[in-house]
């Protein structure tokens, strides 16, 4: 990273202009001027990065600085995308904090832009698998923080069914991102390990945790579902996202996982 | 049968009757593991795999068209199924996630394969149910074909041609050792298990290359001689003229970095000859005494002891160098022609006639001067397969987002 000076200068404008698109999302009736907001916000931030692919001639992904750029560009785009077909703002929210979180980190740790990652992890495959996934789990955790205050409600006989619909919401993009994620691991491994899925402890409880929630989704569609049973899923499903995320590597049966992070 | 057996038998079956369905089929896994002995699941090869995977989807199909409306066949086909089928599988992955999945166990882990869980009856079993029931589950909804169930189709298919593909498939993959030394042909591979195949080429090494970050400085522990700790773990890459402080307590100045370096009387000397190591010569200052040393360290290589610097509590000395890209050169040989010269690096696979060749390891110890590298060679039919039932399950989540929860109302 040559220029920090512009870097300053475009990571400063484009963290002003996330917060004015989700200012304007919250006090403006039609979507249209925030849109314009992100619109340019997004095209700003690709722009640079393609300025920055070109002139280092290989993709901007080899160090952590240079990866952030791109977690902050897609979860910048995520959450435009989401405003744009379901109008969560609140979603947007939470996409331009963590888009101005990565930006702002580069500024105050530059070094990060010269510290490399190892072998295995300079792949093409890393900055989507990764970024997915912490979409995902962002949805995620947001979907049980719900369910804990709906079975809060139901003691307190204040439940409302409201809640679950944005449970749904929630789960339902959560689980997409996930699906993704899984699936790009399995072709990232196909090209690192050779072979797309080998039962490694994390991919285990990857698999684990994309199966509870399927569970949820599942369980939710059975006509004598008791909504108690449906939070509580939920829950589980988060403590076993929560296990595959920090918990393997504390496992006895993850010694031997060949996963590094 | 007693009564109150017969009653719970009686149609419609609920989520009940479902569990007891979905966690016999474990059972009898467990059971078959039991009163047989074997030495893994075996799945027969193509043809017959795929005649097999046919004809369940086949027979499934008639079944579900034949009898649509007999409650069996609607029983197969509904949520309590589905969702005794999905809770049975994450028990059995859960088994395999928590219990060591490896040779040497408990005696009674070993009878029950509970340290083998992907070659057991009770995997291959609640997975036949889970297949069953998605399979029957599809056949309900796929005609009359309508748009609105694109989504649950691609989802469903999509899943089911990953499972049934990946596991009817395994019978067909080849993942094949090759440890190649310089200048000799190899033309077989080895599997897990240690047999011998042959390959429709060769393969000849004839250059290995390794690069390295630069070294990190570390605080050994004498006793347990590991790394130091340390709370706000410093940047400590060594860079000439760089300082590096760690807690306050030692700090370090990097006066002299030789890449590559042989020790004499003390002092380490640039030389680019084999076993050469990483050297740096530092001023450390040791709060706990108040003293600053002068001195070399190093990691050491194969014929080089590693250098260190005694402070009062702890070794200073030098992490081993860390690869950061390595790459081995081949000279390719395919039947009827001309040798091809390729390279091999790490995620970065290379074909030859139906085998992707992937970059694997070499000898650590020796590092750059390993006189052999080890090379997998994978071949896998049924790839496209299972990439198909890859892309159908992506472009079912992207459905999933944009329909969102909205597919739980109307449906
Ligand atoms: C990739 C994995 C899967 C996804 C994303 C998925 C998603 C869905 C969705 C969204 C629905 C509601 C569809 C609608 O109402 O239009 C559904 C229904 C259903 N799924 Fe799945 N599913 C998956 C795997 C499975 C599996 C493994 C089974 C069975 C073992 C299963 C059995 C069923 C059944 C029985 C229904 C109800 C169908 C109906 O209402 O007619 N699904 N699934």
């Amino acid at each position: 990273m040559d220029n920090l000076i512009t870097y300053y200068i475009v990571a400063g404008s484009i963290v002003l202009i996330g917060l004015i698109a989700t200012l304007l999302a919250f006090i403006e009736k039609e979507k249209k001027l925030p849109l314009i907001f992100l619109t340019i916000g997004i095209l700003w931030l690709g722009f640079y990065i393609a300025v920055l692919w070109y002139k280092m001639g290989h993709a901007p992904m080899k160090s952590l600085g240079e990866t952030r750029l791109w977690y902050a560009f897609f979860l910048l785009f995520i959450g435009s995308i989401l405003y744009l077909r379901w109008e969560y703002k609140w979603i947007l929210l939470f996409s331009v904090l963590m888009t101005d979180l990565f930006l702002i980190f580069n500024i105050i740790y530059p070094e990060n832009f010269d510290t490399s990652l190892m072998p295995a992890l300079q792949s093409y495959w890393f900055v989507p698998h990764v970024i997915v996934y912490i979409f995902a789990y962002s949805m995620m955790s947001i979907a049980t923080l719900f369910s804990f205050k709906g079975l809060y409600q139901m003691r307190k006989k204040r439940w409302n069914t409201q809640s679950l619909n944005i449970i749904d919401n929630l789960v339902y993009i959560g689980f997409a991102f996930l699906t993704f994620g899984i699936i790009f691991g399995a072709m990232w491994a196909k090209e690192a390990w050779g072979h797309y899925w080998s039962f490694d402890p994390k991919e285990t409880w990857a698999l684990i945790t994309w199966l509870m929630y399927l569970l949820y989704l599942h369980y939710r569609k059975f006509k004598n579902q008791n909504v108690r049973i449906t939070l509580i899923i939920l829950i589980i499903a988060f403590l076993m996202l929560l296990t595959c995320w920090f918990g393997v590597n504390y496992l006895p049966a993850a010694a031997k996982s060949i996963h590094v992070y | 049968m007693n009564k109150l057996s017969r009653n719970f038998w009686r149609f419609p079956w609920k989520l009940k009757q479902a569990f007891v369905i979905a966690l016999s089929f474990p059972l009898i896994g467990l059971l078959l593991d039991l009163v047989t002995s074997r030495d893994s699941v075996w799945i027969p090869q193509f043809p017959y795999n795929l005649i097999t995977f046919l004809l369940f989807i086949a027979l499934i199909g008639l079944i579900s068209f034949r009898y649509k409306k007999s409650k069996l066949v609607q029983f197969l086909s509904c949520i309590p199924a589905s969702i005794s089928a999905i809770t049975v599988f994450i028990g059995v992955l859960l088994l395999m996630g928590l219990i060591p999945q490896h040779p040497d166990s408990t005696p009674f882990a070993i009878q029950l394969r509970l340290n083998d869980i992907l070659n057991s009856g009770i995997f291959l079993f609640s997975l036949i149910y889970l297949l069953i029931i998605l399979t029957f589950t599809i056949f309900t909804r796929v005609y009359p074909f309508r748009w609105r169930n694109l989504p649950f189709l691609l989802n469903h298919v999509g899943l089911l041609i990953i499972l049934g593909g990946a596991t009817m498939g395994s019978s067909d993959l080849y993942r094949l050792k090759m440890l190649c030394a310089y200048d000799t042909p190899v033309w077989y591979g080895t599997d897990q298990r240690g047999k011998q195949y042959k390959l429709p080429f060769a393969i000849e090494l004839k250059k290995f290359h390794i690069d390295y970050y630069d070294p990190e400085l570390v605080l050994i522990d004498r006793e347990t001689q590991e790394a130091v700790k340390i709370k706000v773990k410093p940047d400590a890459y060594v860079k000439r003229g760089k300082k590096v402080n760690f807690n306050d307590e030692v700090k370090i100045t990097i006066d002299t970095f030789h890449r590559h370096a042989f020790e004499s009387k003390k002092i380490f000397l640039p030389a680019e000859r084999p076993g050469n190591t990483q050297a740096v010569k530092v001023r450390v200052y040791d709060a706990a005494t108040q003293k600053t040393w002068k001195g070399w360290i190093s990691a050491g290589s194969f014929i080089q002891y590693p250098h260190r610097i005694k402070l009062q509590h702890y070794d200073l000395g030098l992490a081993p160098p860390k690869p950061k890209k390595y790459s081995s050169e081949f000279k390719l040989y395919e039947p009827g022609k001309e040798p091809e010269t390729i390279t091999l690096v790490v995620n970065k696979p290379v074909r030859s006639m139906g085998w992707k060749l992937y970059q694997v390891s070499y000898d650590i110890r020796k590092g750059k001067w390993s006189e052999y590298t080890i090379i997998e060679a994978i071949k896998d039919p049924w790839l496209p397969l299972v990439y198909i039932g890859f892309y159908m399950l992506l472009a079912g989540a992207l459905l999933l987002i944009w329909q969102g929860a909205n597919l739980n109302r109307n449906g």
